[in-house]
């Protein structure tokens, strides 16, 4: 499987807020195990897919306000809280807003987790920012960023939060 | 309760420790207790959310000590600047001739309430 969780970033606001999609499919291996005949999205998925949508948020911002290309890490989870069980055919609407952001430092996140407006998931997950050494690194990772943004709505700062 | 309890209480989880008396205040963040350069990120966001304070990570590594090239010699610090380590965080354990890295390995309980202390009263 590939280990991306968020199937579409659809807008982002530099240091304030992301929007991503994940549908959630049954041709997903996982499904083969978790759970035989009972398919439900593992929490955990739905967790790594907003930190992967908060860490692209970061990482675009860093770049951004002109600060060195660094990689977000997740170092807590606070307060996450799974609601509801999401199955194959939910569309889960990944919503991040930035509480905290240092950028020599570090960042916090609100994010959620949403299907038909009722919250599946929610919580707040903070990250370190990790040097990237390498110079072919950082243009791999540079890469890899445009490409996820590839479809997004970059919000200029000046319209108010959605 | 003082600075240095509060600190050593909330130090407990995130160090993963059995008891608030493995903690003691004159006990350093690296060397003693195992702290990695990704707990300090929990440790100064709990310090925000709990105590009001806004530390920097600069300020523990006490890149105010050590960033001005006089206050070094061969990347180790002054007897001039141990005194001034030694005034400001009230002890004796500064030497001269520490290195950088030794100074944010040997960072003490203590030595990050005073931070905290001289950070609030401002």
């Amino acid at each position: 499987m590939r280990f991306i969780l968020v199937d579409r970033i659809e807008e982002l606001k530099v240091a304030s807020w992301a929007k991503g999609v994940k549908c959630i499919s049954m041709t997903d291996e996982i499904f083969n195990n978790h759970f035989p005949g009972y398919p439900i999205m593992p929490g955990s998925l739905i967790m790594e897919g907003l930190a992967q949508l908060s860490g692209v948020l970061f990482e675009y911002s860093l770049i951004t306000l002109g600060h060195n290309h660094k990689r977000p890490v997740l170092t807590l989870v606070n307060k996450m809280k799974f609601r509801r069980f999401a199955h194959p055919g939910d569309k889960l609407d990944y919503h991040c807003s930035v509480k905290l952001f240092y950028p020599d430092e570090y960042a916090v996140a609100t994010v959620t987790a949403k299907c038909e407006d009722k919250i599946y998931a929610e919580g707040e997950l903070l990250f370190g920012f990790a040097d990237i050494l390498d110079e072919k690194l950082i243009k791999i990772s540079a890469e890899a960023l445009e490409s996820v943004l590839k479809n997004t709505i970059i919000v200029a700062s000046d319209e108010s939060h959605i | 309760m003082n600075t240095t309890d509060k600190l050593r209480e909330l130090l407990v989880p995130v160090l993963g420790v059995a008891s608030i008396d493995d903690i003691t205040p004159e006990s350093a963040l690296v060397n003693d207790l195992g702290a990695e350069s990704i707990d300090f990120v929990e440790i100064l966001y709990l310090i925000e959310t709990e105590m009001g304070v806004k530390i920097k990570i600069q300020e523990i590594a006490m890149t105010e000590y050590s960033s001005d090239g006089n206050n070094l010699e061969d990347g180790k610090i002054t007897a001039e600047i141990a005194e001034k380590l030694n005034r400001d965080f009230k002890t004796e354990r500064f030497k001269e001739g520490l290195t950088v890295k030794e100074l944010f390995e040997t960072f003490t309980v203590n030595d990050f309430a005073v931070i905290i202390d001289r950070k609030s009263e401002k």
